[in-house]
């Protein structure tokens, strides 16, 4: 009856009228991931090497790495002579009206110098004549030296004309000349000399000078970069707090870590030739929990006393020390164990801490530099009891009802696995409220390279495993309100014959082989 | 129920008068008469392997269930068809008023709405749409060859109608409010048992409306209802061969169409991890997932050919003195999806105002089929109603579903 009744009204009304949605459901799978993990794509910053057929962790960073150009700066100087008659005269052609030797005080701060080489700069020259006739400026800086050489340069000035001074500039490059600072006596420090001469035209008129006639020079260093540099460097204190941060251990949430004796070097190098003294005042790490391990030893708040370097130039031998925390001087473990993301790390380093011993002779060159770096070494060998990375991804996993959406799924994980830890793996479905919408585990654990066999190919004990993430139909109904997604693994390193959690030794080229697929039912609606 | 059911058809079948199914020309009038409005309308849809359960869910709603899918799955073939009209029209004649002078030739004023749709496809491709691919693991999904088409227009014609043997021809102008076309020269989806790779080879073109405006293209074509008188037997008996053609002509798609073009071998197993992240990472802005299959999109004017039709066929002669006569012909649509498709019947006329009839059929997007009908005639009025699918009013295992009426006035 109804079928009838149904035909006939699509009949007559001449078009089809559904009063309610086509529905059937669907089977679908497909390859999601497809990948192979390995240490080597996972530490891009740290050396592993071979050791025993086991890796070793070689780790490097530089905390402090100052250069001359860092730690000696020439501002932009300018030096500026007015020459002013003390009263009206006469000159006649060729009349020496100027000459004057002076010394010019460079600002140079925290340092005395007394010889300096540049490797670059530049000095502005520009000299106006205030009379109506052609003078000869004569600019000499008898402390600035090339080849053996002093700066000399003279230059013709045109004479002032309809009230405009003549005037004359020029640039000139610097780079390879040394400047002596110990001024006109040769005692002083950061002092320039300078002897400039201004002549009349020896072929042009007879000419008045009065008060109001005033000849000038200026001199500017600018952008200037040194070589080399002696003097007396101050007693200068450089202090910085560093940090190194470790994100993947932001995720650790819960566990214990085990790690093997490992130990931390701090590499001092001091490539000034000056006395200097360094001091670590802390170094700290912050776990993802906020505990803080501070790393306890005797090299932690004492200063430590750096040598200045020796030789010259090409023979030019930085002072150099090593620092070691071990397990027995130290809490290294501990400090390693707390498995802090953030390390700080607060140091300095004082120039001439007993004040100007070596008269005056403090010497940097272009190769000198203050380094501190740290080392740490570690057999990769890890322990881990039920320790536990958690991180979360934001999702939008919204479905409309009236439309084809999915129904239910499961994922597949199938992991090979040459890692002698394993694996158990949960899934959070969170609400945007922070409430908890689904947990989803895993069928099974990802199971550790020691239950496994050897791989013909690689050498290696594997174990494969085949884990499920069950995605029930009422997990998804309530996706609509999950806002995040939380990936739980809880990994241990437990003995397979001891049943004990104990360090396991990470073996060269080991490898977590990952296939993930999806399986999922869709409900079609049309 | 069902009891009801049958009741209820069997009344319908003993009011009825002068009825044709979809495009049966089964009887035929030769008396004069002056006016005659005709409305008539109408849906068949079947296939070659798809039951009604299924089939009428598409139309109606509903749940389609493991059960109806296992059943239609396995009645399928390598090859397989599905399709169906969907029509309703008026029509008006007029045989007193002449058009010209010297012929006695009335005319007939004609509009209506019509839908086709249709569909060629292999039972992967019917499996891929039904199941998903994941019952195809470590097999190759074959649905070369698919071919899908729909088409729905409006039309209003005028034409020229010969007053005595009411042969016709009329000129229509077609507006086209919806089409979709699509051909897959080759669609081939290969997984291996593991479900780990998966291998696609698509060529082919999908064409479809861009907007949801009603007018999207515009047509001209003509309707032909041609009626020949023949004499066969030794006592010279007459009977009357109709050739029809019907919605003959072209559209032009003036608003652009959307035009999918497919032609690339794809192949995945998997992401690697560094391509979940960044911003070349798979799920990232400047990745177009359509793209990365190698499917080109573009905006496209198209000229199209009209669904339309041409049969051939003997029918029923209203004025005959037999009170049994036969009917049969063909029937062809000038697409792929539609095999030719023959008919043969039998009219009975027990009463003067009662005509029943019954007929077999093959072809077109199915296979064998029964039809039945039955027409009544009170004074000027009649009534009938007809289907060319009986079964499927009584059997979920039917492969479809047919029902007509048209309903005719006459002075």
């Amino acid at each position: 009856m109804n079928r009838i009744i149904s035909l006939l009204l699509i009949a007559l009304v001449f078009s089809s009228c559904k009063k309610e949605k086509t529905i059937w459901e669907t089977d679908w799978s497909a390859p999601l991931i497809s990948d192979t993990l390995s240490l080597d794509k996972l530490v891009n910053d740290s050396t592993l090497t071979n050791s025993g057929g086991d890796y070793l962790l070689d780790l490097n960073r530089t905390l402090l790495d100052l250069n001359l150009a860092d730690l000696i700066t020439i501002p932009d100087t300018t030096i500026s002579e007015e020459f002013i008659p003390g009263a009206a005269l006469t000159l006649s052609p060729g009349f020496s009206f100027v000459n004057s030797v002076e010394e010019h005080q460079m600002n140079i701060p925290d340092v005395q110098l007394k010889i300096i080489l540049l490797k670059e700069g530049f000095i502005d020259v520009k000299v106006e004549n205030p009379l109506p006739t052609i003078t000869i400026f004569d600019v000499q800086l008898p402390g600035v030296t090339k080849n053996g050489v002093t700066f000399s340069k003279q230059y013709q000035a045109p004479a002032m004309s309809n009230g405009v001074l003549g005037v004359v500039q020029e640039s000139i490059d610097l780079a390879g000349y040394q400047i002596d600072l110990t001024g006109i006596t040769g005692g002083s420090v950061n002092f320039l000399r300078s002897q400039i001469t201004v002549i009349t035209d020896p072929a042009g008129p007879s000419v008045s000078i009065t008060p109001s006639d005033i000849t000038n020079v200026d001199a500017t260093f600018r952008d200037i970069k040194i070589n080399y540099a002696r003097g007396y460097f101050g007693n200068k204190i450089i202090a910085d707090t560093s940090n190194v941060f470790i994100d993947a251990l932001n995720n650790v949430s819960n566990g214990i870590i085990d790690l093997p004796a490992s130990t931390i070097q701090f590499h001092i190098e001091n490539g000034i030739k000056v006395n200097a003294e360094a001091k670590f005042n802390y170094v700290s790490n912050e776990n993802a929990a906020g505990n803080v391990v501070s790393l306890t030893s005797l090299n932690i708040g004492n200063p430590i006393n750096m040598n200045a370097a020796t030789g010259s130039w090409n023979t030019l031998v930085p002072s150099q020390q090593t620092i070691e925390f071990n397990s027995t001087n130290s809490n290294i473990e501990v400090y390693l164990e707390n498995l802090g993301a953030n390390h700080k790390f607060a140091y300095s380093m004082q120039l001439n801490p007993w004040g100007n011993t070596s008269g005056s002779w403090d010497e940097i060159f272009p190769q000198s530099k203050l380094k501190i770096g740290i080392t740490a070494n570690m057999p990769l060998a890890i322990g881990l009891d039920n320790l536990i990375l958690k991180d979360t991804f934001e999702v939008s996993l919204n479905q409309d009802p009236n439309k084809t959406r999915v129904k239910s799924g499961e994922l597949i994980l199938q992991a090979s696995n040459a890692f002698p830890i394993s694996g158990e793996i949960k899934i959070y479905l969170i609400n945007e409220d922070g409430s908890l919408a689904s947990t989803i585990v895993g069928s099974s654990q990802l199971k550790s390279s020691l239950t496994g066999t050897i791989d013909a190919t690689t050498g290696l004990l594997v174990e494969n495993s085949e884990l499920r993430f069950v995605l029930s139909e009422d997990a998804v109904n309530r996706i609509d309100n999950v806002k995040s997604l939380v990936l739980e693994t809880k990994f241990n390193s437990t003995n397979p014959v001891t049943g004990l959690s104990e360090q396991q030794s990470i073996p060269f080229g080991a490898f977590l082989a990952v296939k993930l697929k999806t399986k999922f039912k869709t409900e079609n609606k049309f | 129920m069902r009891t009801f059911s049958k009741i209820v058809f069997s009344l319908a079948l003993l009011f009825s008068q002068n009825l044709v199914a979809q495009l049966l020309p089964i009887s035929y009038d030769t008396l004069e008469i002056k006016q005659e409005l005709i409305i008539n309308g109408g849906v068949d849809y079947y296939s070659s392997a798809i039951e009604k359960d299924i089939a009428s869910k598409f139309i109606r709603g509903g749940f389609i269930d493991q059960t109806m899918k296992d059943r239609s799955f396995s009645k399928h073939g390598a090859v397989n068809r599905l399709g169906g009209v969907g029509l309703a029209s008026i029509e008006y004649r007029n045989y007193n008023k002449r058009i010209f002078k010297k012929k006695n030739w009335g005319y007939v004023i004609k509009g209506g709405y019509d839908v086709f749709f249709g569909a060629l496809y292999s039972k992967d491709f019917f499996g891929l749409a039904m199941y998903g691919n994941d019952q195809y693991r470590g097999e190759t999904i074959d649905g070369s060859g698919t071919n899908l088409s729909m088409t729905a227009y409006q039309k209003i014609g005028f034409g020229l109608i010969d007053r005595k043997t009411k042969s016709s021809v009329s000129f229509n102008v077609y507006n086209v409010s919806s089409r979709m076309n699509a051909q897959m020269r080759k669609f081939e989806l290969t997984q291996d048992l593991a479900g780990d790779n998966i291998e696609l080879v698509l060529d082919g073109e999908i064409s479809t409306s861009n907007s949801n405006k009603f007018n999207q293209g515009i047509g001209f074509g003509v309707d032909i209802d041609f009626k020949l008188p023949i004499s066969y037997g030794k006592n010279n008996t007459i009977a009357f061969v109709q050739f029809q053609a019907q919605n003959i002509g072209f559209a032009y798609m003036y608003e652009k169409q959307k035009v999918y073009r497919l032609d690339t071998t794809f192949t995945f197993s998997g992401l690697e991890f560094n391509q979940l992240v960044g911003d070349d990472s798979f799920f990232g802005d400047s990745l177009s997932l359509l793209d990365s299959l190698g499917v080109t999109s573009s905006l496209k004017n198209k000229t199209i050919m009209l669904p339309g039709f041409i049969q051939v066929g003997k029918i029923v002669d209203e004025h005959s003195t037999k009170k049994l006569q036969s009917f049969f012909g063909l029937r062809l649509y000038p697409t792929l999806i539609y095999s030719p498709f023959i008919y043969a019947g039998a009219n009975y006329k027990p009463l003067e105002w009662l005509n029943v009839g019954a007929n077999v059929s093959y072809g077109g997007f199915g296979k064998f089929k029964t039809g039945l009908y039955s027409s009544v005639r009170f004074s000027n009025y009649s009534i009938g109603l007809a289907t060319e699918n009986l079964i499927g009013f009584f059997s979920k295992k039917a492969n479809g579903e047919s029902l007509f009426i048209k309903l005719r006035w006459a002075i």
